[in-house]
């Protein structure tokens, strides 16, 4: 699966990398199990700081997509895909808010917003890039 | 015998410099990123044509001259090496200076027109890169290595049959012509040497396996190909390297140990037969795989992708040929002008390398 950064954006870097790696967990093309690549070998791709690849990965393990094992490497986790827990959904929950909060102040109609997400679920869903 | 290899050491250098531009990758012109929206300029096509007719004519020029000269002066042996050198030089020397006139004018002109303004920078990474890369395991550059320990143990344990005048160089003709006192260090030499080698190839399996891979963001999965195959055959290329000149230096010692079962002319091909093998693979390198892989053939099909190009990393470049970037913790990275590889001059590790490697020349030359 490839990623694709951009330097100038935004979104922090290790941001860009963590969202992306979710996506491919969300469309099914990272599994369970499936190895990511090290954090030298990540960077060094990247030709970034290592340390940027560290916080992606500490983001993403906290989140449990990833585990990290020591002198093995770093794997999806096999929790990656689960059942929501309330905890989960009451964390998103909290996480949509300011942005439908947003969306509401552009006078977004519920509908309007309904149509944004299926948009997005079904771009999420679309297959590889 | 000297004016044959000289020359041949002549035309292969005129080729391959004159040529170099076509082997490379077309996202980097003369050691400067060219954004995916000019690499078909009119502009660049012409600078690499105009680059490739000057070193031509003038190599051609060069090798005519040292080739009227030795025959109409039939200078001595010494001095028809020197000029082969002197010229030799020479050459590298007009490449260069061309390359730096051409690596100006374009970083001018990609600056002046604002190349790349408007297109979003992007860097890609291909999170299974490595699963898919396929570099000979560490192990087999080992092997060899233990040989020639071997070989120097053996060396030593012969050490009382041992001539008392060791040779340490070898000319043309496969005779010796170069002699040390016997010495534990002197009959050490050439397995100490060969070790040094070794190592160097070893570490340079090594370091390509970490080494950054630059995917393209126009042409993902052909360059991802293309870098795949290229680290394969650079690898390859390294392993007959070493088996080559294990087999060579191997060879050598033992007729140091044994001077009586081989004969000059023995020592005469097989060194021939080396330069030969180096010469042809690294040929077939340079012309069939091109940097990054770019002659390699590849019917994987990207999608045209519009608005993105490469990120330009050419403030990492010094002049276009030295890597120094602190952040990547890439040691070894892909060449931007010539085939192959250079040094992350921005990494410690690299410094550390030189340190050692020129540390154990130096050692050498002075115990001998």
């Amino acid at each position: 699966m490839f990623i694709e950064i951009e330097a100038d954006s935004t979104v922090p870097i290790y941001l860009q990398l963590s969202q992306q790696i979710i996506e491919g967990v969300a469309r099914g093309e990272l599994k369970p199990g499936d190895s990511l690549p090290s954090v030298r070998a990540f960077a060094a791709d990247l030709g970034m700081n290592m340390h940027t690849v560290n916080k992606a990965y500490h983001y993403l393990e906290e989140k449990e997509f990833i585990q990290i094992v020591a002198k093995k490497g770093v794997f999806i986790h096999e929790r990656s895909v689960r059942e929501a827990t309330e905890n989960d959904t009451d964390r998103l929950k909290k996480e949509l808010r300011p942005i439908f909060a947003e969306a509401l102040c552009l006078n977004l109609e519920t509908e309007e917003i309904h149509e944004l997400l299926h948009d997005i679920v079904r771009d999420i869903k679309g297959g590889p890039r | 015998m000297t004016i044959l290899i000289f020359s041949a050491l002549l035309i292969f250098t005129t080729i391959i410099q004159a040529f170099l531009p076509k082997f490379l990758k077309s996202s980097e012109s003369f050691g400067v990123f060219i954004p995916d929206t000019h690499v078909k300029d009119e502009r660049i096509i012409r600078m690499k044509m105009g680059y490739t007719r000057v070193l031509l004519i003038a190599g051609i020029l060069i090798i005519g001259g040292y080739l009227a000269w030795v025959y109409m002066t039939n200078p001595q042996e010494e001095h028809t090496v020197f000029v082969g050198l002197a010229l030799e030089f020479l050459t590298l020397f007009a490449s260069m200076g061309l390359y730096a006139r051409n690596h100006v004018k374009l970083i001018k002109l990609k600056k002046y027109e604002q190349w790349g303004a408007g297109q979003k920078e992007r860097k890609v990474v291909d999170l299974q890169f490595r699963e898919h890369l396929k570099l000979l395991p560490n192990i087999y550059f080992i092997m060899p290595i233990l040989v020639n320990i071997g070989l120097w143990i053996y060396g030593l344990s012969q050490y009382d049959n041992l001539p008392n005048q060791i040779p340490i160089h070898w000319g043309p003709n496969g005779e010796v012509d170069g002699f040390a006192e016997k010495t534990w260090l002197s009959a050490s030499a050439l397995p100490l040497m060969m070790l040094i080698i070794q190592s160097m190839l070893l570490f340079f399996n090594a370091a390509m396996k970490q080494s950054g891979a630059k995917i393209q963001v126009r042409s993902k999965k052909r360059s991802r190909q293309q870098q795949l195959a290229f680290r394969k055959y650079s690898s390859w290329l390294l392993f007959l390297v070493l088996i080559t000149i294990t087999l060579l230096m191997g060879y050598l010692q033992l007729t140091i140990i044994h001077g009586e079962l081989f004969s000059s002319t023995y020592t005469m091909f097989a060194t021939l037969a080396f330069v030969l093998i180096i010469l042809g693979a690294t040929m077939f390198y340079t012309v069939r795989i091109g940097q990054s892989g770019t002659r390699i053939e590849m019917d994987y099909i990207d999608e045209p992708t519009d608005g993105v190009i490469d990120m330009d990393d050419d403030r990492h470049w010094k002049f276009g040929l030295f890597y120094v970037n602190k952040e990547d913790p890439s040691l070894m990275v892909e060449k931007r002008f010539g085939v192959g590889w250079t040094m992350n001059f921005g990494h410690v590790g690299s410094w550390i390398f030189f340190v050692l490697l020129i540390g154990s020349i130096i050692l050498i030359s002075t115990i001998l």
